[in-house]
C-alpha cells in the first residue's frame, strides 16, 4: 500500500512513436494501456515484442478495442482504466493524404482530442493529458519557430492539429486540468511508415544498395526539415507530463536539412550517389508545401533539461542500416532491426 | 466493367477478388491503408484502394471515380462478441455504411448492383428449425440487429427504388484465411500448438453452442452465382448440419492423434458472450435449386484442413499465404 501504480493510456500505439513511447514506459515501470482498431488483419508489427501470449508476459501492453470517432467508447475506456497520464498520439498522420482526406483527418485529428479531453472533464479522473501537437502548424512562418510563435498552418492535418492544440490549452484554463502539448518537430527513426519521405528513401537506398531496386522517384528535394531521432521525442513528451506546470514545448533539434541532404547522407552510407539512382515527380508535391521548419527548443532544454542528441545525416545512416537488414531478413521483427534505446 | 469489393482484405474478400480476377474480371478491392500491403500480398492483380469507409464523402469520390457495375459490400465488424464492446463504432460500418452505398446507387448509378454480405445471426433465437428465407428476423446481439437493419435496408431500396440488391444470408464459413479470434481458427491453432508442444491448454467459452458451418471457398463460389442471377433476392447459404463447440474439439483433437482431450480444456465464463443465439442452422435449398450452388468439404475436412496449415505454419516459424489448392 501506499505506491501509487503509474497507468498510462496511449492511443495511436500502433504507430512509429506509440510503440517507442509504449517501451520507454513499461521499462519506468508503468503499467501501459493502448487502443487498437478492430481489423481482420492487425497492424500491430511495432508492437508485436510488447504484446503477451497466452502464457502471460509480465512486462506486456494491455490492449482494447477503440475508434477515435466513437466518444462513448473512448468514455467508458477512460472510466474503466482510470489511467494517471494519457498520451494522446492518435491521428490521421499523413499530410499529403490530408489534402485527399480532408473530413476524415478533422474528425480523427482535430475533433477525438476533445472527445478524450470530455471523457476526462466528465469523469473526473485526474489524468494528466499529452496532445501530441505538430510543426506543421506553424506552416508558412518563417523559422525558427517557438512557442511564442505565429500558427499558419498549410495543410488539411495543420489545421486539425492546431484545432487539438487550442482545444487542449482550453481545457487547461478553462478547467484547470494537467493538460499539455508537445509541438514536435519530424521526428523519424526506423519504425517510420514506408510512405513518409525519409523511410521511403532509407528503405529504397537499402534496397538499390542490395541490387532490388534501380531508382527513387520523389516530390520536392528543397524542403527544409528538422528532423530528430524518434526515441529522443517520445522521452520528451515523458517529461512533459513529469513537469510541475501543465506547460507546452517546442522539441526540436535545432538544425535545419533539406530532403536532399538527407539523400546525400543516406546514398553515402552504402557508397553510392544519389544522382545516379533519383527521379523528379510533380505528383508527389503537396498543393500547398511548407518551406521551411526549423524548431527552437531551448525552453524544453532550461526546463526539461531535454536536448537532441542524433541530427539528421546521422538519423539517414541508422535507418539505412536497420532497412539494410529488414531486406536482407524480411522475417525480422521491426523492434529488433536497431537496439533497444531504454536499456 | 469495373467490380468494387469492400472489406476485401477479410477472409471472403480476399477470396473473392482472387477469384474474380482468375475470371478476368476488373476488379478493385477496398481496404484500409493499414491493410493495402497485406491486400497486395494476398491477392495479386487486385486494384487495392485504401479508404476508411466511414469517411463516406472519400467512398462517394471513390465510388464516382470507379462506377462499378457491381459492389460486393462484405465490409463488416465481423465479431459478434466484440459489437457488445462498440456497439455505436460497429452499427456505423454494418448499418450506415451499406445505406450510404445504396443512396449513392440511387443518386448516381442506378445500373449498379449491390451484393449485401448478411448473416445468420439476424435470425437470432428462432424457433424455426432449419432457417429459410422466410424465417422471421430475431436479432439478439447488436451485431445481428445492425445486420437485420442493412437485410431491410437493401430491401426497401430494392422493392421501392428499384435498385438490383441481393441479400447472402451467409451461415459460418471458415478456412485458413480466418482470424484466430474465431472459434474455429481458435481451436485448429491451439490444437496444432498442442501437437507441437508450444501450449498444454486451450481456453473455450460455449462449449455446446451450435453452429452451422460451411467451407468459405464454397461460399464466396455462391456469392458469385447470386450476383450473376438475373433477379434480385435473398439467398441462404449453408450447410444445413449443425454441429457443436464440442464436435470441433473432437474433430480438431483427431486430425492430430488425440483421443482423450479434456485435461487441455479450460473452460472460461469470461468468453462466454451475454447473450448468444445457442443454435442456429440454415436451409440451402433455394440457393441450390435455383442458383445450382454446391458444396465442396464437409466440416470434418475443413477442420482438417485447417490443423494442417496451421501445424505448417507453427513448424516453418513465418507467415504462410493460405491458397485454396482448388483454385
Amino acid at each position: 500500500m501506499g505506491v501509487s501504480l503509474k497507468k498510462a493510456l496511449i492511443l495511436g500505439i500502433t504507430g512509429q512513436d506509440g510503440s517507442y513511447l509504449a517501451e520507454l514506459l513499461l521499462a519506468k515501470g508503468y503499467e501501459v494501456h493502448g487502443l487498437i482498431r478492430r481489423a481482420s488483419n492487425f497492424n500491430t508489427l511495432r508492437i508485436e515484442h510488447l504484446i503477451s501470449n497466452d502464457s502471460g508476459t509480465k512486462n506486456a501492453i494491455k490492449l482494447h478495442y477503440a475508434e477515435l470517432t466513437d466518444s462513448s467508447r473512448l468514455f467508458s475506456i477512460v472510466q474503466k482504466i482510470a489511467p494517471t497520464e494519457i498520451y494522446n498520439l492518435a491521428a490521421q498522420s499523413h499530410v499529403r493524404v490530408s489534402f485527399d482526406e480532408p473530413e476524415f483527418t478533422g474528425d480523427t485529428t482535430g475533433l477525438a482530442v476533445t472527445r478524450i479531453l470530455e471523457a476526462i472533464r466528465v469523469t473526473e479522473i485526474p489524468a494528466r493529458y499529452y496532445q501530441a501537437s505538430s510543426s506543421e502548424m506553424f506552416g508558412a512562418t518563417l523559422p525558427p519557430q517557438s512557442e511564442s510563435s505565429y500558427f499558419y498552418p498549410r495543410s488539411p492535418y495543420g489545421v486539425a492539429k492546431l484545432y487539438g492544440y487550442w482545444m487542449t490549452r482550453n481545457y487547461r484554463e478553462a478547467y484547470n486540468l494537467f493538460a499539455v502539448n508537445g509541438i514536435l518537430f519530424n521526428h523519424e527513426s526506423p519504425r517510420r511508415g514506408e510512405t513518409f519521405v525519409t523511410r521511403k528513401i532509407t528503405r529504397a537506398v537499402a534496397k538499390i544498395a542490395l541490387g532490388q531496386q534501380k531508382d527513387l522517384v520523389l516530390g520536392n528535394l528543397n524542403a527544409i526539415r528538422d528532423w530528430g531521432f524518434a526515441p529522443e521525442y517520445v522521452k520528451a513528451m515523458w517529461l512533459m507530463l513529469q513537469n510541475v506546470q501543465p506547460k507546452d514545448f517546442v522539441i526540436a533539434t535545432g538544425h535545419a536539412f533539406s530532403v536532399k541532404d538527407f539523400l546525400i547522407s543516406a546514398f553515402e552510407s552504402v557508397d553510392l550517389d544519389w544522382q545516379d539512382y533519383v527521379k523528379y515527380d510533380p505528383r508527389y508535391d503537396r498543393p500547398t508545401e511548407v518551406d521551411s521548419l526549423i524548431g527552437d527548443s531551448s525552453l524544453a532544454k532550461k526546463e526539461l533539461g531535454w536536448e537532441s542528441k542524433i541530427n539528421a545525416l546521422d538519423l539517414a545512416k541508422i535507418m539505412v542500416q536497420a532497412d539494410l537488414s529488414l531486406v536482407k531478413n524480411p522475417q525480422l521483427r521491426i523492434s529488433d532491426a536497431v537496439n533497444n534505446y531504454w536499456n | 466493367m469495373t467490380i468494387v469489393i469492400t472489406g476485401a482484405a477479410g477472409q471472403d474478400g480476399i477470396l473473392l477478388a482472387r477469384k474474380l480476377i482468375k475470371q478476368g474480371k476488373h476488379v478493385f478491392g477496398l481496404c484500409r491503408k493499414t491493410q493495402c500491403d497485406y491486400l497486395k500480398k494476398m491477392a495479386p492483380g487486385l486494384n487495392v484502394v485504401g479508404v476508411d469507409l466511414t469517411d463516406f464523402s472519400k467512398l462517394y469520390r471513390i465510388l464516382n471515380n470507379l462506377r462499378p457495375i457491381k459492389i460486393f459490400n462484405l465490409a463488416g465488424y465481423s465479431s459478434v462478441s466484440k459489437s457488445w464492446v462498440e456497439p455505436s463504432s460497429m452499427s456505423l460500418v454494418n448499418s450506415v455504411l451499406p445505406t450510404h452505398i445504396l443512396s449513392w446507387i440511387v443518386k448516381e448509378s442506378p445500373a449498379t448492383q449491390i451484393i449485401q454480405a448478411s448473416s445468420s445471426e439476424i435470425f437470432g433465437n428462432t424457433l424455426d428449425f432449419p432457417q429459410s428465407e422466410n424465417t422471421e428476423l430475431k436479432p439478439v446481439t447488436p451485431y445481428g440487429l445492425a445486420k437485420s437493419f442493412a437485410l431491410q435496408m437493401t430491401e426497401i431500396f430494392r422493392d421501392f427504388s428499384k435498385v438490383q440488391a441481393t441479400n447472402l444470408i451467409l451461415y459460418n464459413h471458415e478456412s485458413p484465411l480466418r482470424a484466430q479470434e474465431f472459434v474455429t481458427r481458435h481451436i485448429t491453432r491451439s490444437v496444432a500448438k498442442i501437437k507441437l508442444g508450444f501450449e498444454d491448454k486451450i481456453v473455450i467459452g460455449n462449449i455446446s453452442m451450435k453452429r452451422d458451418w460451411g467451407w468459405a471457398p464454397d461460399y464466396v463460389d455462391g456469392m458469385i452465382l447470386a450476383s450473376e442471377y438475373p433477379k434480385s433476392d435473398n439467398f441462404i447459404f449453408a450447410t444445413g448440419k449443425m454441429h457443436s463447440v464440442e464436435d470441433l474439439l473432437v474433430m480438431a483433437f483427431n486430425v492430430v492423434g488425440i483421443h482423450e482431450f479434456s485435461k487441455y480444456i479450460v473452460e472460461s465464463r469470461e468468453i462466454v458472450r451475454k447473450i448468444d443465439p445457442q443454435s442456429l442452422v440454415g436451409n440451402p435449398k433455394k440457393a441450390e435449386n435455383i442458383l445450382g450452388w454446391k458444396r465442396s468439404l464437409n466440416l470434418e475436412q475443413i477442420i482438417k484442413t485447417m490443423v494442417v496449415f496451421d501445424l505448417a505454419e507453427l513448424t516453418s516459424g513465418k507467415k504462410i499465404e493460405w491458397i485454396d489448392g482448388n483454385d
